[in-house]
């Protein structure tokens, strides 16, 4: 039994190696944004790309669409979307007989993996309609509720929300997200290398290597790995860290922090604690896969006071200060 | 390897043929039997207390490497205090055996189940960069609910603890405060070989040294000495009962042999030396009553001719003279007539029947006198008069001896307040010394008065002549310690300085401000007014007023609320 553990850990390992492998053919550099992307999907989340227009967002998600063999779809977020363009909607249908009925034409959500490209664009009311497929993975149209085919992955980018024209994201809606990842604009040898692969006659196209049911089994290899009390106090603790006004608050976090993380936010650190260890090669989860997971994992579930927000106080700071402040204990 | 499903080797579906595969057959409980693990919670086990063994001794060394500083450390701050001041401090065995005692508690407090194997994997995870595999492990091992996957974790993990090494993994220690410590004993050697002597600051609690005792002193003490024994032969031979001047003298051979043994301080030794004299004036209550008690006999006797005399000798306090006087009265009692004898009989019992307690025997004895007077035996009369005589020398005596104590007690009181200004003048000069050294030069001069002159008034003893009643000697230091008080008192505080120049203003009375309108009239009388008109504001309006005055942002946040809506305010090139 022991040797088919280890089997399992080593296959696993290797699959995610190759994914990133041939990611790593088109993408160069964001090696994190790739990790943390495939994470998610391990980990049964969604991930929200943030950077500035042209660092290569939307090519990250095209280049993991095109590796997973899943159904792959696109929604270009303006502020004239409605809800009904993502979910889809009811239109009268005729029939052969003639009779008029009914019939729901189905929305680019129902695909395995959706890119929601520039999705602070959209209103509000339109962003809140993915709120449902995120959590449930459903889609409810009138009275009828669709379920939508496993895996279900929403890759989302985002500009700053300085930039013009932006509508910031519902609170519950940042929630769903399992991380926030952050796009730096490449480092200058990254870019000689970009420029060598992009401004020739043929660009490096990414070859399919993983299937729908590889990944769900996957998933489920992930959701097995234990974790020990003390590594999931230590999740717990550095959770409630980021509340303000609690006995486990951070100075940092009473000085700068409205709401800490939700529960939510601890799922996210053992899910992705528990992927992150088995792509270490390890059977069980350390403190150390925690505090990897925390700063996308939480980044984006901690809304800042009106001190804070002054300050321009980078909510990574906070976590890494808290990150610094919690000890490990041993029980 | 033999697995129980078809294996795809080539191709993307590699993987998920081995991932169901292995599912499948855990869901069909294939070798879901618990395994033996004993073993390996075993070997977990036996590397998590050898760490924890090695945390122990750590950690005993550590408190070791503590207490063996400290108590160093209190034994050479002790050494070196006895060096400079005169403390009592307790021996050095004392002190060893005390912190280790303690330390042996505090051990056993500590490690008293203090075996924490959690800790332990704790630290050999982070020693080893094992990533938390022994503390999980460790965890899963204490569950009751395992799965398959818990077990490989610990399989796992036994097989990483048998690879390690625990003394490596968590060498012993030795804390760098054992430096420290062999720092501390080298000193204290250093210590033992240094000369032993008086401590190198005297204040208030040293040792009187015999040696620094002035010469003046020093005779004062001769004096004292001679004239308290003086004082007893008198008392000896005036066959008195409660001899004062024995108890004094006792003292006083008390005190000068702990002043030699070097055991006394310098207010032991004042406290002994006022002890003595309180007890050589102890006297002067009963010599006053006997003056009080002669001043009354010789007014009983002064009616009687023959009796004049001694009248006038006992009215003097001379009672040498009255007792000669009493004498030659005993032998020309055989000379006189009755009409003679008769009236001193009558005088006699005149004088025996007063209250004087100071004097009974000589009360007695007059008493024995004119009764035997009155019955004319005058050989009775003659013999009472001579116990008379007797009583009275025995008197003068007393007086005399009481009076070289009281010269006794003159001298002790000198050579107190010269002892009291030899200390006043250290403890004004070592606190010079702090004072010079806190404020620095520029403060020298604050100081009321300098140490030399201290010195010079206070330290040397010279007194002059203490007999003199009210001698220089007592005079001159009281007045030298008033003045030093003076100067040296406690330092006015703020509050009182501000009290005395509210008081001072007080008595001044308010200055009044001359009115404005005043200075605008004066100036225009004599026509040289110039007011700025220009500049000038006035009142404000009420809405200037309360938009002035009206902020409810706390003025911590007004930068910060400043800041932010700078930071977005619209942007100038759109």
């Amino acid at each position: 039994m022991t040797i088919e553990i280890e089997d399992e850990i080593s296959t696993f390992t290797e699959q995610f190696k190759r994914v990133r492998d041939e990611i790593g053919k088109v993408i160069v550099g964001a090696e994190e944004i790739i990790d943390g992307t495939l994470i998610s999907l391990l980990a049964k989340g969604h991930v929200l790309l943030e950077g500035i227009p042209g660092i290569g967002k939307t090519k990250i998600v095209a280049t993991v669409a095109d590796v997973l063999h899943l159904q792959f779809s696109r929604i270009q977020f303006t502020p004239d979307l409605m809800p009904g363009d993502i979910v889809g909607s009811n239109v009268v249908h005729e029939t052969e007989t003639g009779e008029k009925v009914l019939e729901f034409q189905k929305g680019p959500i129902h695909t395995n993996i959706l890119l929601a490209d520039e999705i602070n664009r959209a209103t509000p009311k339109t962003q809140s309609a993915l709120l449902e497929a995120m959590q449930e993975r459903t889609v409810t149209v009138g009275t009828t509720t669709h379920k939508l085919e496993p895996p279900f992955f929403v890759l989302a980018t985002q500009n700053p929300l300085e930039m013009e024209g932006t509508y910031p994201l519902p609170e519950a809606q940042l929630d769903r997200f399992f991380y926030k990842l952050r796009i730096m604009y490449p480092e200058p040898e990254h870019m000689h290398e970009i420029m060598d692969r992009t401004t020739k006659r043929e660009e490096p196209v990414a070859k399919t290597v993983l299937g729908r049911d590889e990944i769900l089994a996957m998933r489920d290899t992930a959701r097995d790995v234990p974790i020990a009390r003390p590594v999931q106090d230590y999740a717990i603790r550095l959770t409630l860290a980021t509340h303000p006004d609690t006995p486990h608050a951070h100075p940092m976090t009473s000085q700068f922090v409205r709401f800490g993380a939700s529960p939510r936010g601890t799922q996210t650190l053992v899910v992705g604690g528990k992927v992150n260890a088995l792509l270490n090669g390890r059977l069980h989860v350390s403190c150390e896969d925690i505090r990897s997971m925390l700063l996308p994992a939480l980044r984006h579930r901690m809304m800042l006071n009106f001190e804070g927000e002054a300050e321009r106080i980078d909510r990574d700071d906070i976590l890494r200060a808290i990150m610094k402040d919690t000890p490990e204990r041993a029980e | 390897m033999q697995f129980p499903w078809p294996v795809v080797t080539t191709g993307p579906w590699v993987g998920v043929v081995r991932l169901r595969g292995l599912r499948a057959s855990r869901d069909k409980g294939f070798d879901l039997a618990p395994s033996n693990g004993s073993s390996e919670q075993s070997a977990i086990r036996g590397v998590l207390e050898s760490v924890d063994r090695q945390l122990r001794l750590n950690r005993i060394l550590d408190h070791l490497s503590v207490a063996v500083c400290f108590v160093l450390a209190t034994i050479v701050t002790v050494k070196i205090l006895g060096m400079l001041v005169n403390i009592w401090a307790p021996s050095t065995l004392i002190v060893v055996a005390t912190s280790t005692a303690l330390f042996v508690a505090f051990l056993v407090w500590t490690q008293y189940g203090a075996r924490n194997l959690g800790q332990a994997a704790v630290v050999a995870d982070n020693a080893g960069g094992l990533y938390d595999e022994l503390k999980s492990a460790y965890w899963f091992m204490r569950q009751d609910h395992r799965t398959v996957w818990t077990e490989t974790q610990v399989q796992r993990a036994a097989r990483t603890a048998r690879g390690l090494q625990p003394k490596r993994l968590v060498p012993t220690i030795v804390p760098q405060r054992f430096w420290i410590a062999l720092a501390l004993g080298g000193i204290l050697v250093l210590l033992g070989f240094a000369p032993s002597g008086p401590p190198l600051l005297a204040f208030t609690n040293m040792p009187v040294d015999p040696s620094r005792l002035t010469e003046a002193q020093e005779e004062q003490f001769e004096d004292i000495r001679d004239l308290v024994e003086q004082a007893q032969a008198l008392e000896d031979a005036a066959a008195q009962e409660d001899q004062l001047s024995a108890e004094a003298q006792e003292r006083l051979e008390e005190a000068m042999r702990a002043l030699l043994a070097d055991e006394l301080t310098m207010e032991e030794l004042l406290r002994e030396l006022r002890e003595a004299q309180n007890a050589l004036e102890e006297g002067n209550l009963d010599m006053s009553a006997m003056e009080e008690a002669l001043e009354e006999l010789a007014a009983d006797l002064e009616g009687s001719s023959e009796l004049a005399d001694l009248a006038e000798a006992m009215k003097n306090q001379n009672l040498s003279e009255a007792a000669e006087l009493m004498r030659q009265l005993a032998e020309q009692l055989a000379q006189m007539d009755g009409q003679q004898l008769a009236e001193m009989a009558e005088q006699l019992q005149q004088a025996a029947q007063g209250d004087q307690q100071s004097m009974e025997e000589l009360m007695q004895a007059l008493q024995e006198a004119a009764e035997a007077m009155s019955d004319e035996q005058l050989a009775e009369a003659m013999q009472a008069m001579q116990d008379a005589a007797d009583a009275m020398e025995a008197m003068s005596q007393r007086m005399d001896a009481q009076e070289m104590m009281n010269q006794a007690a003159q001298q002790m009181q000198a050579m107190q307040q010269s002892m009291s200004q030899q200390q006043l003048a250290q403890q004004m000069m070592s606190q010079q010394a702090m004072v010079s050294e806190q404020a620095g030069e520029s403060q020298e001069g604050a100081m009321a008065m300098p140490s030399d002159e201290v010195q010079k008034s206070a330290a040397s003893g010279d007194m002059g002549d203490p007999s003199q009643e009210g001698g220089p000697a007592g005079h001159a230091t009281s007045e030298a310690i008033e003045g030093a008080e003076m100067r040296l008192g406690a330092a006015t505080t703020l509050e009182v300085q501000l009290e005395m120049e509210l008081v001072a203003d007080d008595e001044e009375g308010p200055e009044e401000q001359p009115d404005p309108e005043d200075i605008f009239q004066e100036a225009s009388r004599q026509e040289k007014a110039r007011v700025e008109y220009r500049n000038v504001r006035g009142p404000p309006k009420y809405a200037e007023g309360s938009a002035l005055s009206i902020e409810r942002i706390p003025w911590r946040y007004r930068n910060l609320v400043k800041r932010y809506f700078l930071a977005i305010r619209p942007r100038e090139n759109q």
